[in-house]
């Protein structure tokens, strides 16, 4: 081992990490090398002059452990709560409420903007006659239920109320998406029922109510197998929830 | 297991078994001193300084669990400091602190000064790493390979680090004549 090794080597050796052949070798350098020699007693003087100046001003760690001691001994409710702790309880309290509480507000929310816009729509249709492309024909309307639900032959009469007929038909957009709005008369009350078909990807409506929908009117969703769909209709003389259940039932 | 009436902790305020309080009052507070020392050379302010061993031993003492019995429990409360604070630098955004009026005031005092007191102030003209080395090599007494690991270096980086902080200190030194 030459000199620049040891050199080289010299903190581990003063460390006292230096084991088995090369400690060996470094023992063996500092005997026959008068400068290395000289140069790790004067590192090791160092090393001793500077720790004891060091540790000459002892810290006073008194008033820290006294502290320290008061805080565990402190009930647990007492104890400053740790920010880290804190951040890490918002985290999951926001990681919760996304992977649970959010989607349901989300779909609750989106639910009942549907079903305000059937309400609205309902109103606009019959009371404020705002559209006039209904169909009203027989034939028309064989031919609108073809168009639009070619997968269901007897779906008319499957979602008539009982003790109703149907007025007329058209398609209309809520939010954005495509529904047939039916409408049904009995005496001189009506009922809408929106329809539309399941999306492919699976998304369909929670059997739903909402009481007040805006000029009097109750709004009530559903879905089946296949189709999804609000019943709308003038608030306690429409059952729109007995609809629902039922529709949800049968198509 | 009775603490005695002197123990710091008594077994009755914990909420951990105690033999667990018993080797947390012999194994980690004897460190204390210790880790005050390295807070105040990483804290400068003493109040801060404090606070971060506070923070350091009560994180210690909620986690003395995960310590294993027989390794170096001096090196894992330093790996705590380090680790609270370098996070607390990085949470307020601010650079560490050196105050340069306070070393250089107290330098220029013109009263006869011990050769222990030429040491500190030699060591004290040192840049913040190698005071950093020499403090933990020399004063705290760690090996090469702990002090790599606490700072997050090669470990030959700390070598030659400890050896220029070595020659430094003695240059500091025959500045001020006392070599």
């Amino acid at each position: 081992m030459n000199c620049d090794r040891v050199h080289d080597v010299l903190p581990l050796y003063l460390s006292g990490e230096l084991r088995g052949e090369e400690m060996a070798d470094v023992r063996l350098h500092l005997q026959e090398c008068e400068h290395c020699a000289m140069a790790v007693r004067a590192d090791r003087e160092l090393d001793n002059a500077l720790r004891s100046a060091m540790l000459e001003e002892t810290a006073d760690v008194s008033a820290v452990l006294d502290r320290v001691h008061q805080r565990i001994a402190a009930p647990w409710w007492k104890r400053r709560p740790q920010l880290i702790s804190l951040r890490m309880a918002a985290v999951a309290i926001i990681l919760v409420f996304a992977l649970i509480g959010l989607p349901r507000v989300y779909v609750h929310q989106a639910q009942r903007n549907m079903a305000l816009a059937a309400a609205s729509d309902h109103y606009e249709d019959l009371v404020l006659l705002r559209h006039s492309d209904w169909e009203h024909k027989p034939e028309d309307v064989a031919h609108f239920m073809q168009a639009q639900f070619p997968q269901k032959q007897d779906l008319l009469s499957s979602i008539t109320p009982a003790g109703a007929s149907l007025e007329k038909v058209r398609l209309c957009k809520l939010r954005g998406t495509s529904y047939a709005h039916f409408v049904f008369r009995t005496g001189t009350v009506e009922t809408s029922v929106y329809l539309l078909a399941n999306p492919k990807d699976g998304a369909s409506y929670q059997a739903s109510h909402l009481r007040d929908g805006g000029h009097g009117l109750e709004v009530a969703g559903f879905s089946s197998a296949d189709l999804t769909g609000m019943v709308v209709g003038q608030h306690s003389s429409v059952p729109t929830v007995e609809i629902a259940h039922r529709l949800s039932q049968t198509l | 297991m009775d603490l005695g009436e002197h123990s710091f902790f008594p077994a009755h305020q914990l909420a951990m078994p105690g033999n667990r309080a018993s080797d947390f009052e012999n194994v980690a507070l004897p460190h204390a001193a210790s880790l005050l020392r390295y807070a105040l050379h990483l804290a400068s302010e003493k109040s801060r300084a404090e606070d971060l061993v506070q923070e350091t031993l009560f994180s210690a003492w909620r986690n003395f669990q995960q310590f294993k019995p027989g390794t170096n429990c001096k090196a894992w409360l330093f790996r705590i400091l380090t680790n609270l604070h370098y996070k607390q630098i990085r949470r307020s955004g601010r650079r560490p602190e050196v105050h340069v009026e306070e070393q250089e005031a107290r330098l220029a005092a013109p009263e006869k000064v011990s050769a222990s007191q030429e040491m500190r102030e030699a060591f004290a003209r040192l840049t913040f790493e190698h005071q950093e080395v020499l403090q933990l090599a020399v004063i705290e007494g760690f090996e090469v390979r702990e002090i790599a690991e606490l700072l997050q270096v090669p470990q030959g980086t700390v070598m030659s680090r400890l050896s220029r902080a070595r020659a430094s200190l003695r240059a500091a030194l025959m500045r001020g004549g006392n070599l």
